[in-house]
This record gives C-alpha cells, sequence and structure tokens, in this order.
C-alpha cells in the first residue's frame, strides 16, 4: 500500500532550506488500535527505524480501555536522556497500511510524540521503501 | 512538482502548544479540536461534529525533530 508524506513548507530560514526549498516531510502512517471490542479513531504514527519498539502515548492506550500500568515495564529513554519514564507493554492489534496485526507495543507517558512505529512491533511485520520521487512510502505485509 | 502525493497538513500544527493533541478534520484540512490528551482532542473532536478526525500531536518543541530512541 502506497502512503503519502506529511508534508508543509517551512517559510523560516533554516540552514537545510536551500537542499530542499523548506519542504518538510514526515512519514506518518494512518492507524488505529483495536483492544478487544473497542477502536481508536484513527491517528498519524510516525515510522521510526530509530525507535527500538512501536511506542504509543499512553492516553491512547487509557482511552481504549488498556490497563496501561498493568503491563510488563521497561524504562523508555528519551533522545536527551530526560525523558526516562517506565513504558507499559501490551499485545494490540494494529490497523495499518491496509492490514491488521496482532503485535506487543509500548504505552509511555512520557513519550513526546503521539505513535513511533519501531522496529519491534511494526518493521518485524513489513516491508517498507521510503519513494523520494513519490514522496511517500510502500508499505506491504512481510512473507 | 511533478509525481508529488503528498498530504500537506503538518503546517495545521504551527502556533499550537509543544505536546498538544490535535484532533484535524477527516479530510486533514482544519484543526477542529486540541487536548492535553488523546481522549480530550477525540471528545472535543466530537463536540464540533467531527466523528471521523484524524488525531495527530504538535511537535516537542522547536527546531529539528528527532523524535525516539
Amino acid at each position: 500500500m502506497f502512503i503519502p508524506y506529511l508534508t508543509d513548507t517551512l517559510t523560516r530560514a533554516t540552514p537545510w532550506r536551500t537542499q530542499n526549498s523548506g519542504e518538510r516531510w514526515a512519514p506518518i502512517v494512518p492507524t488505529s488500535i483495536l483492544y478487544r471490542e473497542f477502536e481508536s479513531r484513527v491517528f498519524g504514527a510516525m515510522v521510526d527505524s530509530g525507535a527500538e519498539v512501536t511506542l504509543f502515548q499512553a492516553s491512547l492506550g487509557e482511552r481504549l480501555g488498556i490497563p496501561v500500568r498493568s503491563g510488563p515495564s521497561e524504562i523508555y529513554q528519551g533522545f536527551t536522556g530526560k525523558d526516562a519514564e517506565l513504558t507499559y507493554f501490551h499485545q494490540v492489534r494494529l490497523r495499518v497500511a491496509g492490514t491488521t496485526i496482532t503485535t506487543v507495543v509500548g504505552f509511555c507517558y512520557a513519550l513526546p510524540v503521539n505513535a513511533l512505529l519501531g522496529r519491534v512491533g511494526f518493521f518485524d511485520h513489513f516491508k517498507i521503501t521510503f519513494d523520494p520521487l513519490r514522496r511517500g512510502m510502500q508499505i506491504d505485509r512481510a512473507g | 512538482m511533478s509525481g508529488m502525493e503528498s498530504t500537506t497538513c503538518l503546517d495545521l500544527l504551527d502556533g499550537i502548544p509543544p505536546r498538544t493533541w490535535v484532533a484535524l478534520s477527516a479530510d486533514r484540512s482544519r484543526v477542529v479540536a486540541t487536548g492535553g490528551t488523546y481522549g480530550e482532542a477525540v471528545d472535543g473532536a466530537e463536540a464540533e461534529g467531527e466523528m471521523n478526525p484524524f488525531l495527530l500531536m504538535s511537535r516537542p518543541g522547536p527546531g529539528i525533530s528527532i523524535p525516539g530512541y
């Protein structure tokens, strides 16, 4: 399934503006979480191969009725080291890229973005191709 | 630009306080609600009559964004 990037164009000066006329693009995929009989609204989730695991804002899980703090936990370490906080893991279903997968993801109250589709929980289910010419991603189930 | 299929909506997040949940209209053309949590943004969108919002979160702060890790 081809998913276009979300984009805009910065009007302010930046050191990298001359590289691409200030266009910002983000590999954000429409995603929803299914837990028991409930499904979240569609939200944008960042495809991030730098994230070791797939992470969501804990408020999203709470709204779905997931007992977030009851799950096995591990420390989430933000890039600056200032966001170290427990992340709680739960098995959920993700509806993403035209399919539904069952996977284990983390929920973190300190996550500075709403969702990161990381290596464990997302990249291990999909073949992903970033296409700069079409300004988007081709995401297909692996195997 | 030839072949460009991308969707422009990131600029809708400009000016919204960092780490705020934002509910866009289903066609992603306008902000219908904001909130400190996912639930607040969803409730706000529903109050505005938008039952199929697209949820995003505003940037953590100014400058280059490096999420995760």
